[in-house]
C-alpha cells in the first residue's frame, strides 16, 4: 500500500468513522475523525479498515439474512453465495450498489468522501461539548497526515473557534506537505513501533527511517508531542526495543512515553473487508505485560503513561 | 505510573450500627401487612360511622389504625416507627384500589414480580373483608352510571389506553414538615381550632377542620405510643448502653410530634412519624420529605454549635432515617405492577438548589445526605439534586463523583429551567425557587402543592395505530377510537396527522371524563385531613386538599411513547411521501401482519430516529409532544387547577409497549416504548452527545409535570476522574441549552447479565428506572433485558491507532 493512493487534490478526504464522545483520547469531550489510507501495513493493525485509501465494502456475515438483493443489483457478478464471504474482491469495483440495497446492514460502505466543509459541519455538531469540556477533535486513521493539504484550512477554521486539535500519527508522511497543519495542532500523538529498521520492515511493511526523521522534524518544530508505543507481546516488548525506544525519546528531549496495549480485534475487521490475515496470531497485551514494559522504560528515565482503563482481555 | 487503587466501599464509612440496620432491612423478605385493611374495615362496618361526614370518617379511621397498629422498636434503632407489621411491608387500601389488589393477592397463587409474602392466616382474614368492599371502593363509586362504571373498571384492569392512578388516591406531596417540626401537632391543631371558630358547627368547613384536629391528635398520640413502648423495653433491657438509648428514644417520642422539635434528632423523629401516617392515610405513593437539607439545617447547625451533636452523629441519624424509608413497599395489583415495577413508593429527598431569594442554599447537610446516599445505596428514598448557576463547584463534584462511581443517584434537576416553568404555571417566584421533586421527577413546591402529579398515564402511539385503521386496533373490527378516513384516502402527511390528532383527542377526552369522575370521588369519599394539615392553604380556606384547598393544585398527565410516535410518523413521511417506496395501505398491511416481513422491517428501522441528532426525526417527536401538551392547555381539573403534562413513564413504557401493535418505525408489537424523553432503547446509536442534541430540540418548559431523560454508560467508560469530568461537562451543556432533568446510570453490563442469571447473588444492585431507583432483581425479566440492552456508550477503550 502506498500513500500515492490518497487523493492529493486537497479537496476531499476519505473518512471511515467519526466517533463522538471520545473521552479517553485527549483532553475533554472529543470527536475522533478517522481518515482512510496509511503507508504502513502493521501486522497487528487495530483499525485495518484505515489502511487502504479508497472506500471499500465490508461484509458482516452475522447480519446477513440471505435475501440476495445484492446479487440482483450487482452488474459485475461479484456477489458470491459463501457463508462467510459475499464479495469477490477481484471482480468488485466498489460501486456500492449492493450496500444501498442491503437493508440489514450486512454489507456496509467503509469510507466516504467528504469535503472539508462537510467534515467541519459534522465536527461542529458537538461544539458546545468541546467548549464546555476543553475538548476538541482528534484526527486519527489510517494516517491523517497524508491529508496535509486537505487538513490545513480545516484546522485553521477549527483553531479559529478555539477547538483543541489532536493528531494521531503513525509517523510516515510527507513532512513538508503536512507541516502547515501540524503547526496548528495542539497535540501530536506519535506512534513508535520498533527501533530496529529490519524488524520494523518485517512487521509493518516499511523501514522506519522516514518515521524517525518525521519524529525529529516534529520535535524541532516545537509542537507538543507525546510518543506512544503500541505494546505487542513478542513483537516489540523485548528489553532491547523498549530501551532503544526510551533512549530515542530521551535523546529528542522528551520525557514521557505512553503505552497502548495490543488487542486482537483488528483481525476480525480484516476478514470483513477481505484483507489477508497472516500468521502468527498475536496475543493481546495483559496488564502484566504493561507493568513489565513500564518497569524497563522507567529504568531509562522515561515516564510511562498507561491507559486509564484496562483493555478487556 | 497510574494505577487504580481498589476504592474502599463507601459503606465502610458508616458505623457498625448503620451497617447492621441496613443488613436487617436488606435481608428482610417484603410482605403484605393486613392491619390497615382490617382496621379500616372494622371502622366502616359500624353503621354509625358510615353515617358520618367523609372527612370525619377518614380522620377517625386513620386514628383507629394508628392507635391499633402493631408497634415495634428493632435492635440498634435510634429513630423509631414502623410503617407496617413487618420489617419491610406494605399496606392495603381497600377503600381505594384495594379490591383489585385483594383479588390479586387472594386468587393469584404467586406473583411473578414484586413477590410479597402473605401468610395463610392473613390471607383468610383478608378474604373475609373482600365482600364488604366489593361495592364500596373508590373506582366503583366514581361514575354514577353503571355502564360507565363497568367500562371504566374494565379499561383500568387492561390498561391499554391509559391508567388513572388517582383512583388509588391522590397522595404525591412534599408535606410542610418544616411547619410540623416548628409547631408540633399542638400548634397545627390550634391553627385549625382557631379557624374553626369562623364557621358554624356542622358546616362542611367546620367539619373539615374538626377532621384536621382529629388527625393532628392521632399523629401526636401515635408518637406517644412509641414512648411508652420504649419505656417498657428500657425497663427490661439488660444491656446498659441500649437501655440508655431506649430511654433517649422514649424522651424523644414524648416530645414529638406533639410539641415543637428542639434538636436535630427530634426534628427527624417528628417528621418520620408524619411520614408513616401520611403513607397510611391515602395512597402510599409520592409522599416526599423533599428538601431535608433546608428545613433540618437550623437544627443541625444549632446542635453542632451547642456541642450536642457531631457531624458523624448527624450522619448516623440521617442514615437511620434513610434506611427506615426502605421499610415500606407498595402492594400493587398485578396489573399496576406492570406500570410501576420495582417496589417503589416515590419518597423523594432533594438536596441543593436555592432559597426563595435565589441564593445558593447548599450547606453541609447537603453533603451529609449525599454521603449517606452513596454509602447506603438502597432502594429508597429517591434522591434528587438541584443544580443552578451558583451551585458550589465542590457540591457539583461530589454529586458527579457519586454518579460516576455507580451510585446511579441522585437524579439531577436544572433550576434554571424548572423555576421559570413553574412560574409560568402559576407559582410565585419565591415558591418556585423552593421546589423539590416528588414521586419520580415532578417539580412541586414544598408544603404548598397538591399537584396529583401521577393522576394518569396515557399511551400515545396506540392512537396512531387507531389513526391508521379507521379507529380500530390492528386485527380488530370493533371501533375503539373515533372513525377516521381509511389510509387509502390519505394523500399527505397532513391527512395522517389529522387522523392521529382526532384519535388522540378522542382518547384524551375519554381520559378527562374518567379522571374528573375520580377527582370528584376522591373529594367526596376520601378526603385527606392529615395531608391537608401539612399543605399550606387548606386550613385557611377550610377546604380539604382533595377539594382544592391547597395553595397550588394541579393534575399531571403523563405522555408515554412520544418519541415512538414521532419516529413512526417520520418513517411514514420518508417512506411513503418522500421516497415513495410503498403506499400507505401497503405499509399498514405490513403492520397488520405483525411486521413479519423482515426486509421491510429493516427498511423501516433504517429511517433515522429521535435521539440520534437528526433534526428531521427530532422534529416529529417534538410535534407529537407539543400536540399532546397543547390539548391540555386551558383545561382545569375539578379542584380548580390546571392539567400539566409530564414526560416520564415509570415502567409504563414497558407495559404500553406490550399492548401496542407494530409501528411504522419498525418497532414490533411488544417491544418497549421510549422511557420518557430518552431515545427508544433499541434505536439509540449515536451516543450521549447526539442524544442530548436531540433532547435539547424539545422545549421542556412545556412539560411542567416533569420529564425524565436517561443517559446510560457502562462502568468502564466513565471510570475515574476523566469519566466524572466528562459527565459533568455533558450535563452542563444539556442544562445550559434547556435540559430540565437527567438521570445517569453507570452500569456494568457484565454484572447485569450475571445478576439476571442469578438474582439472589446481587440483591443490592440498584438501577434507575425512569425517575427512581429499583433493585435490579425486583424488576421483571423484560425490564431487566431492557436495561441490559440499552445502549451503553462504549468509549472505554482508548482509540488505538497502530
Amino acid at each position: 500500500m502506498s500513500s500515492t493512493e490518497v487523493e492529493t487534490s486537497g479537496k476531499r478526504a476519505v473518512v471511515f468513522d467519526i466517533q463522538r464522545f471520545s473521552i479517553h483520547d485527549g483532553p475533554g469531550i472529543r470527536s475522533t475523525v478517522f481518515l482512510k489510507g496509511c503507508s504502513l501495513d502493521c501486522h497487528w493493525c487495530h483499525n485495518p479498515e484505515g489502511i487502504r485509501a479508497h472506500p471499500e465494502i465490508a461484509f458482516y456475515a452475522e447480519r446477513c439474512r440471505r435475501c440476495f438483493e445484492c446479487e440482483k443489483v450487482c452488474r459485475l457478478d461479484a456477489i458470491v453465495r459463501d457463508p462467510d464471504v459475499r464479495i469477490d474482491r477481484e471482480r468488485c469495483n466498489r460501486c456500492g450498489l449492493c450496500v444501498e440495497v442491503c437493508v440489514f446492514g450486512a454489507l456496509r460502505q467503509v469510507g466516504r468522501f467528504m469535503t472539508a466543509d462537510e467534515m467541519e459541519a459534522e465536527i461542529l455538531r458537538d461544539l458546545d461539548f468541546y467548549r464546555s469540556s476543553g475538548g476538541g477533535v482528534t484526527f486519527s486513521g489510517g494516517e491523517p497526515l497524508l491529508y496535509g493539504p486537505f487538513l490545513a484550512p480545516l484546522f485553521r477554521n477549527l483553531k479559529g473557534m478555539g477547538i483543541h486539535i489532536t493528531v494521531e500519527t503513525a509517523g510516515e508522511f510527507p513532512f513538508d506537505a503536512a507541516e502547515p497543519c501540524l503547526a496548528l495542532a495542539d497535540l501530536v500523538l506519535f506512534d513508535l513501533k520498533l527501533m530496529d529498521p529490519e524488524r520494523h520492515q518485517r512487521w509493518t511493511g516499511r523501514p522506519n527511517g522516514t518515521i524517525l526523521e518525521c519524529f525529529r522534524g516534529l520535535v524541532a518544530s516545537g509542537v507538543a508531542m507525546l510518543p506512544r508505543l503500541p505494546l505487542v507481546p513478542e513483537v516489540n516488548d523485548d528489553s532491547d526495543n523498549l530501551r532503544a525506544t526510551a533512549r530515542f525519546v530521551r535523546e529528542n528531549g522528551l520525557e514521557s512515553l505512553a503505552l497502548l496495549p495490543h488487542h486482537a480485534l483488528g483481525r476480525e475487521k480484516r476478514r470483513r473487508i477481505g484483507l489477508p490475515i497472516e500468521p502468527p496470531d498475536l496475543r493481546p497485551a495483559t496488564p502484566d505485560d504493561l507493568a513489565r514494559a513500564a518497569e524497563i522504560i522507567t529504568e531509562e528515565a522515561i515516564r510511562v503513561i498507561l491507559p486509564d482503563a484496562p483493555e478487556p482481555a | 505510573m497510574s494505577s487504580c487503587p481498589t476504592p474502599q466501599s463507601p459503606l465502610e464509612s458508616m458505623t457498625p450500627r448503620i451497617r447492621r440496620l441496613r443488613e436487617a432491612v436488606m435481608s428482610a423478605r417484603s410482605g403484605v401487612c393486613p392491619e390497615r385493611a382490617l382496621d379500616y374495615t372494622t371502622y366502616f362496618r359500624k353503621r354509625a360511622n358510615r353515617r358520618k361526614p367523609a372527612a370525619i370518617q377518614m380522620a377517625e379511621a386513620l386514628s383507629l389504625h394508628l392507635a391499633g397498629k402493631s408497634k415495634r422498636i428493632h435492635p440498634d434503632e435510634l429513630l423509631v416507627g414502623n410503617f407496617s407489621s413487618r420489617r419491610v411491608g406494605g399496606s392495603i387500601y381497600p377503600e381505594l384500589h384495594g379490591v383489585v389488589v385483594l383479588g390479586d393477592l387472594l386468587f393469584t397463587p404467586w406473583r411473578l414480580v414484586n413477590r410479597l409474602e402473605l401468610s395463610g392466616r392473613d390471607k383468610l382474614r383478608l378474604a373475609a373483608i373482600l365482600p364488604f368492599w366489593t361495592f364500596r371502593f373508590l373506582g366503583i363509586r366514581a361514575h354514577s352510571r353503571l355502564r360507565d362504571t363497568l367500562r371504566f373498571l374494565a379499561e383500568q384492569l387492561t390498561g391499554s389506553w391509559y391508567l388513572i392512578n388517582e383512583s388509588g388516591g391522590v397522595a404525591h406531596i412534599a408535606p410542610d414538615y418544616e411547619k410540623l417540626i416548628r409547631l408540633g401537632t399542638t400548634g397545627l391543631a390550634a391553627e385549625a381550632a382557631e379557624r374553626q371558630g369562623d364557621f358554624a358547627e356542622g358546616t362542611a368547613e367546620w367539619t373539615f377542620l374538626e377532621a384536621v384536629r382529629i388527625a393532628a391528635e392521632s399523629l401526636a398520640a401515635f408518637g406517644e405510643t412509641y414512648a411508652r413502648l420504649a419505656e417498657a423495653m428500657a425497663r427490661k433491657e439488660g444491656n446498659g448502653g441500649r437501655r440508655c438509648e431506649l430511654e433517649e428514644i422514649a424522651r424523644t417520642c414524648r416530645r414529638v410530634p406533639r410539641h415543637p422539635a428542639r434538636t436535630f434528632r427530634e426534628a427527624l423523629q417528628s417528621l418520620f412519624f408524619a411520614q408513616i401516617a401520611l403513607n397510611l392515610e391515602s395512597l402510599d405513593n409520592g409522599i416526599s420529605p423533599g428538601r431535608m437539607d433546608q428545613y433540618l439545617w437550623p437544627f443541625y447547625a444549632a446542635d453542632l454549635e451547642a456541642g450536642r451533636l457531631t457531624r458523624q452523629e448527624a450522619m448516623e441519624l440521617v442514615a437511620a432515617f434513610s434506611i427506615k424509608m426502605s421499610e415500606i413497599v407498595p402492594v400493587f395489583s398485578k396489573s399496576i405492577t406492570n406500570f410501576h415495577g420495582g417496589m417503589f413508593n416515590g419518597q423523594v429527598v432533594c438536596i441543593g438548589g436555592t432559597d426563595g431569594e435565589g441564593r445558593d442554599a447548599t450547606n453541609e447537610l447537603s453533603f451529609v445526605v449525599l454521603e449517606v446516599m452513596d454509602a447506603l445505596r438502597m432502594r429508597q428514598p429517591n434522591y434528587h439534586a438541584r443544580l443552578h448557576s451558583g451551585t458550589p463547584p465542590r457540591f457539583r463534584e461530589a454529586v458527579f463523583a457519586a454518579i460516576a462511581a455507580g451510585a446511579n443517584s441522585p437524579a439531577l434537576y436544572n433550576d434554571e429551567v424548572v423555576v421559570p416553568t413553574m412560574v409560568a404555571n402559576g407559582y410565585t417566584l419565591e415558591d418556585a425557587r423552593s421546589y423539590t421533586g416528588i414521586g419520580c421527577v415532578e417539580p412541586s413546591s414544598q408544603g404548598k402543592s397538591l399537584a396529583s402529579t401521577d393522576a394518569a398515564i396515557f399511551n400515545v402511539p396506540i392512537r396512531l395505530e387507531l389513526a391508521l385503521n379507521e379507529g380500530c386496533r390492528f386485527g380488530s373490527r370493533r371501533r375503539s377510537g373515533v372513525k377516521t378516513p381509511p389510509v387509502a384516502r390519505m394523500r399527505s402527511m397532513k391527512d395522517v396527522t389529522a387522523a392521529f390528532e382526532a384519535q388522540l383527542g378522542f382518547g384524551l377526552s375519554r381520559l378527562l371524563v374518567d379522571l374528573q369522575a375520580v377527582e370528584r370521588a376522591n373529594a367526596r369519599f376520601h378526603p385527606t385531613p392529615l395531608t391537608s394539615m401539612l399543605l399550606d392553604g387548606c386550613v385557611e380556606k377550610a377546604t380539604c386538599s382533595t377539594g382544592g384547598g391547597a395553595r397550588y393544585t394541579f393534575s399531571g398527565i403523563q405522555c408515554v411513547g412520544g418519541p415512538d410516535t414521532g419516529d413512526a410518523l417520520y418513517a411514514i413521511e420518508r417512506l411513503v411521501f418522500v421516497e415513495r417506496r410503498l403506499g400507505l395501505p401497503e405499509l399498514v398491511e405490513l403492520l397488520q401482519k405483525g411486521l413479519e416481513d423482515e426486509w421491510w422491517r429493516a427498511v423501516m428501522r433504517r429511517v433515522p430516529k429521535y435521539g440520534n441528532d437528526d433534526a428531521g426525526a427530532d422534529r416529529w417527536t417534538r410535534w407529537v409532544l407539543e400536540t399532546f401538551a397543547s390539548w391540555w392547555e386551558g383545561r382545569r381539573n375539578t379542584r380548580g387547577g390546571p392539567y400539566t403534562t409530564g414526560l416520564y413513564s415509570v415502567t409504563a413504557h414497558q407495559f404500553f409497549g406490550e399492548v401496542t401493535g407494530p409501528l411504522p418505525s419498525g418497532r414490533l408489537r411488544g417491544e418497549p416504548l421510549a422511557s420518557g424523553l430518552s431515545p427508544t432503547a433499541a434505536f439509540d446509536r449515536a451516543g450521549p452527545t447526539a442524544a442530548i442534541n436531540s433532547a435539547n430540540r424539545i422545549d421542556m418548559g412545556r412539560f411542567a409535570n416533569g420529564i425524565n431523560f436517561n443517559l446510560k454508560f457502562d462502568a468502564d467508560s466513565v471510570a475515574g476522574p476523566v469519566g466524572r469530568r466528562a459527565l459533568e461537562d455533558l450535563v452542563a451543556v444539556y442544562f445550559e441549552r434547556g435540559g430540565m432533568q437527567v438521570q445517569i446510570n453507570v452500569l456494568d453490563p457484565v454484572l447485569l447479565r450475571r445478576a439476571k442469571e442469578n438474582p439472589e447473588a446481587y440483591p443490592g444492585l440498584l438501577v434507575r428506572v425512569s425517575g427512581y431507583s429499583a433493585y435490579f432483581a425486583d424488576l421483571s425479566a423484560d425490564m431487566q433485558d431492557e436495561i441490559i440492552a440499552r445502549a451503553t456508550y462504549a468509549s472505554g477503550a482508548p482509540v488505538c491507532k497502530v
